[in-house]
């Protein structure tokens, strides 16, 4: 696998650290974070294929994440399928609610798309309060039952303590990171970083704007999908917050921190944003305010994000892991 | 029947024409200096706020707090576009859409720290009683709002149609360097628009929230609305987001009021979505 | 294989018309050059050929199939790949990743294989990379290759927005006003590379204004005034046809 050999030093003990978690954290609620962490990574890690790598700012992620949420809930409230079909589903779904969303707003000029994505989730969050029948209602629905993997023969066992839900999560987030390194790192990239720096340019050396920019959102809507699956079933709840523009705002602040157009950027990003006010203790009331304030200062003095500043960090370690393997070459 | 109809549209006629004023100030922001600025409620809802307090608090006129509150979302306009907006003017518009996403943010969830959730009302020196014109009751905080509105149309339009200062900014809009070249101090141009919309914004603002209530989000769906107003009446036509106000407010209250009131504010987004479909010009637009 | 005929191209904006009836054709392995005033309709000629601005009328036949309306990136997968009269480039890449996008249109894996990685991909990225190696070399670039766009000078600019043009595998490549912004050794330098790049086999239209170029390497001139052709023919013919010299004399320009 030769995006192995890419992975630096620090991406191996990030690795190392993220499959070992559960061992030495005791504390439920510290689980609960990590597992948060981790729904977030996927969700940003989808967004951010959109804003950091094609450059459109699309404020209607949530919206898929809803859709997802939703559609993996009734499914499995409803009928009764075990968790695979369900997950498969959501992210369908939300692929579909990506490709008609995206199929309408590409068309737009920035200034409006921006709008446009909004109006749509916003759209969709009513609809979601509105729509009792279907979706319960303002107070959402209560009950959604916890994954069930469901391999006939060999094994039906239901994801429930922590650390079940923990290892789940890291799976998708793994496959999710691979699958974007790989899109990232190919012509399809490179067609969407095309578009990003120069429209015009790209069109004129062969790429669809506009058929590039489309599976760009809709993979990203599935990214949104999957994570609202999971959130549906890690909760064993579905509100209407799912389509709430907080989240969006969250998701904003950790690809602006930790850093655009990269995939580490995203990671760093939800982990910080994540976990920044457990550590510092913060009150609910004064998380908001601070959250807008960081954006403010981050977009204007940290515009490429943290993860920049990580790098020399990285590098010095990676040449003491290069001159380590050296001497024990040497020496054998 | 009849006379709900008309009381719906009289209604969302007031409505829209305070969706209006928010969208002239707007209009100057985002349809002229196409600045993406969502913490553009958050100068309406400061306005508000400081009205509120000026009255409640220090017991200052309620005219004289207009014009105080004015001032101040001015000050606080002046100092947010010189230190945030300024920097970022010629960078990719991601970067304005975060700045003032952040700064909406912030400013809202302080302005709840400092203020509360609970919704507060300005007292105001309208008698309460309605006034009957035909068939329809309104009272007299709605008129004020109404001829206030009406007038800073009337100013705003002579002000960029006929004045040295308003010729300067349809040149600096229309080519910057081209201006810059010719003379015209374009940065502070810049300046003194952002300083116009914010003022206009708080205007809506104070009037909206003296005949509703006044509370920290309440700059949230205004500002989408705004946004609406300006994209239908055409980026830049202050009459034509005028009337577009007034067209919205009638569509949501006569939504409201026919089919759900669940769905009104969806009202705005339906249309939006319709106009840059298939008339992107904007309704009034060329 | 690629020839251009362009047949009685008009397009009106308004009231104003900007290119007028404009027929010619450009033959294999020809090296073409557009000239004429400023605002002669040379680059509105081009935006129409590569798909940027639809005509009021008329045809671009390019290898006899009809490639007027279809949307740039179409055009370019055709083989038929422009520069731009402004300097266009990606500026926060760096020269070698710039050339490396220029492959697009002639690389062809799908989302499933990427992500599975196949030899099918593994190969083409191979490819692709020699490919924008051997490209760098052939324009000059070569040392430059690590280095990020924006700080190249104005005429390694140009030269990279040829190599970007050139990744593309090009039959046909429109050059619009290469030489602007370069010095006279880099001008000869392009010079040199466009008469290289027709004896790979590519044929070349250009805009260009420094008369010294386009007489250096054009195998024939067409010459554009107010949106009319008014002279076709070999460079010698140009330099003395009366009218061409009355046009540059005394129009605008």
């Amino acid at each position: 696998m030769d995006c192995l050999k890419q992975l630096k030093l620090v991406h191996w003990i990030g690795i190392l650290l993220a499959l070992t978690a559960p061992l030495f954290v005791q504390s439920g609620y510290l689980m609960h974070i990590l597992i948060d962490t981790g729904f977030f990574v996927i969700l940003v890690t989808g967004l951010n294929i959109v804003i950091g790598y094609t450059g459109a700012l699309s404020l209607g992620q949530q919206a898929f994440l809803g859709i997802g949420g939703y559609t993996s809930a009734l499914l499995m409230k409803n009928y009764h399928l075990s968790y695979l079909p369900c997950l498969v589903a959501a992210a369908l779904l939300a692929g579909i609610g990506g490709l008609l969303i995206g199929a309408v707003c590409l068309r737009l000029r920035s200034h409006y798309f921006v709008i446009v994505t909004l109006a749509f989730a916003l759209i969709m969050e009513l609809v979601c309060i509105n729509w009792v029948d279907l979706t319960g209602g303002p107070m959402g629905m209560p009950g959604i039952p916890s994954p069930t993997l469901y391999l006939p023969g060999l094994t039906n066992f239901t994801f429930q303590t922590k650390t079940h839900y923990y290892y789940l999560v890291l799976v998708m987030v793994f496959i999710g990171l691979y699958v974007a390194y790989r899109l990232i790192h190919s012509r399809i990239g490179r067609a969407l970083i095309a578009i990003r720096e120069n429209e015009e340019l790209a069109k004129s050396m062969g790429v669809n704007a506009f058929g590039y920019s489309l599976f760009a959102f809709v993979i990203s809507s599935m990214y949104a999908g999957i994570a609202g699956s999971f959130q549906a079933h890690y909760l064993n709840l579905v509100t209407p917050d799912m389509f709430s523009f907080y989240s969006m705002i969250s998701m904003l602040l950790m690809i602006a921190i930790g850093g655009k157009g990269t995939i580490s950027g995203p990671i760093l990003g939800a982990i910080i944003i994540s976990m920044l006010p457990e550590f510092l203790r913060m009150a609910e009331t004064y998380r908001l305010p601070i959250f807008g304030f960081l954006l403010v200062v981050v977009t204007l003095y940290i515009p490429d994000g943290i993860v920049h500043k990580v790098r020399p960090i990285s590098n010095v370690l990676e040449n003491w892991k290069m001159r380590l393997w050296r001497t024990l070459s040497l020496k054998s | 029947m009849l006379q709900q109809f008309i009381t719906h549209m009289f209604n969302g006629a007031i409505i829209g024409s305070a969706y209006g004023l928010m969208g002239v100030g707007l209009t100057l922001i985002f349809g002229l200096m196409n600045v993406v600025n969502f913490a553009h409620g958050e100068l309406y809802m400061l306005g508000a706020f400081l009205v509120y307090s000026l009255v409640t608090i220090l017991q200052v006129n309620y005219f004289l707090a207009i014009l105080l509150g004015m001032g101040g979302v001015l000050i606080f306009g002046v100092i947010i576009e010189r230190l945030t907006i300024k920097p970022i003017r010629n960078a990719p518009i991601l970067m304005t859409a975060l700045v003032t996403i952040g700064l909406s943010i912030f400013l809202k969830n302080t302005a709840l720290v400092i203020w509360g959730g609970v919704p507060k009302k300005i007292p105001n020196p309208f008698p309460s009683a309605s006034l009957k014109l035909g068939y329809i009751y309104v009272t007299q905080p709605r008129i004020f709002a109404l001829l206030l509105t009406i007038g800073v149309i009337i100013l705003l339009h002579y002000l960029i149609k006929k004045t040295k200062l308003g010729k300067a900014m349809r040149a600096t809009f229309e080519n910057k360097d081209a201006a810059s070249l010719m003379g015209i101090r374009v940065d502070r141009i810049y300046l003194y628009t952002f300083g116009i919309g914010s003022v206009v914004a708080a205007m809506a603002g104070i009037l909206l929230g003296t005949i509703y209530l006044v509370y920290p989000t309440m700059g949230e769906l205004a500002v989408l609305k705004a946004f609406i107003i300006v994209i239908m009446g055409g980026m830049g036509n202050f009459v034509g987001a005028f009337f577009s106000g007034i067209i919205l407010g009638i569509s949501e209250s006569l939504g409201a009021g026919f089919i759900s009131t669940g769905y009104k504010d969806a009202v705005g987004f339906v249309i939006v979505i319709l106009v840059l479909l298939f008339r992107p010009q904007g309704l009034f637009g060329e | 294989m690629a020839n251009l005929e362009l047949k009685e191209l008009t397009i009106q904006f308004g009231g104003l018309v900007a290119l007028q009836d404009l027929s010619f054709h450009v033959a294999d392995e020809e090296i073409v050059a557009l000239i004429g005033p400023n605002g002669a309709g040379k680059t509105t000629a081009f935006n129409i050929i590569t798909g940027f601005l639809p005509p009021t009328r008329g045809h671009v036949m390019y290898s006899g199939e009809d490639v007027v309306r279809l949307p740039p990136h179409q055009i370019a997968s055709k083989g038929l790949i422009r520069t731009f009269q402004k300097t266009n480039i990606f500026s926060s890449v760096s020269v070698f990743d710039g050339v490396m996008m220029g492959r697009h249109c002639r690389t062809r894996s799908g989302f499933l294989k990427i992500i599975l990685n196949t030899r099918y991909v593994q190969m083409e990225e191979e490819r692709s990379k020699e490919k924008a190696e051997t490209i760098l070399d052939f324009v000059g670039l070569a040392h430059r290759r690590d280095e990020m766009a924006r700080n190249l000078s104005s005429g390694e600019q140009r030269l990279l927005e040829i190599a970007v043009a050139l990744a593309g595998e090009p039959n046909l490549l429109l050059l619009d006003e290469p030489a602007t912004g370069m010095n006279p050794s880099e001008k000869e330098r392009v010079m040199t590379l466009i008469k290289k790049v027709r004896s790979n086999g590519i044929t070349v239209l250009l805009v260009e204004h420094d008369m010294g170029l386009v007489m250096g390497i054009s195998d024939r001139i067409v010459v554009l005034n107010f949106g009319k052709k008014i002279a076709e023919g070999k460079p010698r013919e140009i330099q003395e046809n009366e009218e061409v010299i009355r046009a540059y004399l005394g129009g605008a320009g």
